[in-house]
């Protein structure tokens, strides 16, 4: 029975290539849909639903599927996600809701100032992976108070570990959950009050089932849709605008671009010009500091 | 490999790994705080093809960049410490 668990799960880390290559296809090909559908005229409302239903499904289907009572494999998955699935799950949560919503704004109202989120959110994970991560499974602990309470001993140490965690996830949290009731209230059209606790009720479904296992797999899926969604646009858009399909080499001259208009709006006399921390309502931040 | 247990085999492990994250706090210290101390007059140097102010780009794409190197690098090499000291993980 142990033997046959464990060639069946060998099995499914073996066919998780096809399986999420699988998805992927699908993905595309449901984007196609969409957009045909579109073309032939049906209305946007319908189209959202469509594309809210397809996505809950998908995640409720791998919330089910990885659906475990077993504490190793609720808390950190068995311990034996491929570290290159790792990597897509943790980089869908640094790009997630409380990202594509709040970053960009953030970016655009701060300019250069904003980028502290990113350094901050990408420093982070060295700072975790140097200090916590050689060290959690070799404790064999399943949370960080966890393997701070083996470390130092005692219950005292575990309950700083608890503060910080709280306090940090609670403003992550806070970002994430306004995100997914704005998105919420945007594709199924309803108050955002009511939006919030619906797209609470999905996280929950997709998550207490499966716990850990089934937030890694669905992360999975979510950062092959993210990574689409992302690049798509960007791309589109530096081709047209500089007619090379890698925004990250055109990213210097829409900078430089954007200063000199800014720079001729403050001449125009259409803007005032601010350079403090506290900027007032109707002047321009500058993009990038001198 | 051998001695996985032995005192002295422990404290060189230890001594080793110390050494290490000290190396990497130092480097993510610098590209996370102090190169961005100096982005006004690192933006008077403009990157010649990608036309990107130079402390613009630190933070816009270079420490990032850094940052996962560092990432790859630090795995390699505490792997490689566990696995001269016997406390890899079997896989």
């Amino acid at each position: 029975m142990a033997t046959q668990t464990a060639s069946s799960s060998s099995d499914f880390i073996k066919n998780l290539g096809k399986m999420y290559g699988a998805y992927t296809g699908g993905f595309v090909g449901f984007i196609v849909l969409l957009a045909i559908l579109e073309q032939i005229g049906v209305p946007n409302k319908i189209l959202g639903y469509l594309f809210v239903f397809f996505t809950l499904a998908v995640y409720a289907v791998i919330g089910v599927m990885t659906r475990t009572a077993q504490v190793s494999e609720y808390y950190v998955a068995g311990r034996r996600v491929p570290a290159f699935y790792n990597g897509m799950a943790t980089g869908a949560d640094w790009m997630s809701a409380a990202s594509f919503v709040g970053m960009a704004g953030s970016l655009f109202l701060l300019g250069y100032d904003g980028l502290a989120w990113v350094l901050g959110w990408t420093g982070g994970f060295v700072l975790v992976s140097i200090l916590i991560g050689p060290y959690l499974r070799k404790f064999g602990a399943y949370t960080v108070p966890d393997f701070l309470s083996f470390r130092y001993g005692g219950n005292f140490a575990r309950f700083l570990g608890v503060i910080v965690l709280v306090c940090c996830s609670f403003t992550y949290v806070t970002a994430q959950i306004y995100g997914t009731g704005i998105i919420a209230s945007r594709f199924l059209g309803m108050k955002f009050e009511i939006a919030v606790f619906a797209g609470l009720v999905g996280i929950l479904l997709c998550a207490m089932l499966g716990g850990m296992r089934a937030v890694t797999w669905t992360q999975i899926a979510q950062y092959i849709v993210l990574i689409i969604a992302y690049l798509t646009p960007i791309v589109i858009l530096s081709t047209k605008k500089y007619g090379i399909p890698i925004p990250e080499l055109t990213y210097g001259q829409a900078i430089l671009e954007i200063t000199a208009r800014e720079q001729q709006l403050v001449k125009d006399g259409l803007a005032v010009l601010c350079t403090q921390q506290a900027c007032p309502a109707g002047t321009l931040r500058p993009m990038k500091p001198p | 490999m051998a001695q996985a247990d032995s005192k002295a085999n422990e404290e060189e492990h230890w001594s080793k790994t110390t050494r290490l994250m000290l190396m990497h706090l130092g480097v993510w210290l610098f590209f996370g705080y102090i190169i961005h101390f100096f982005v006004v007059p690192l933006n008077k140097i403009i990157i010649p093809i990608l036309g990107f102010p130079l402390g613009f780009y630190m933070a816009a794409q270079g420490s990032l960049i850094v940052f996962v190197v560092m990432l790859f690098m630090f795995a390699r090499q505490q792997e490689k410490i566990d696995r001269d000291h016997g406390y890899a993980e079997e896989d």
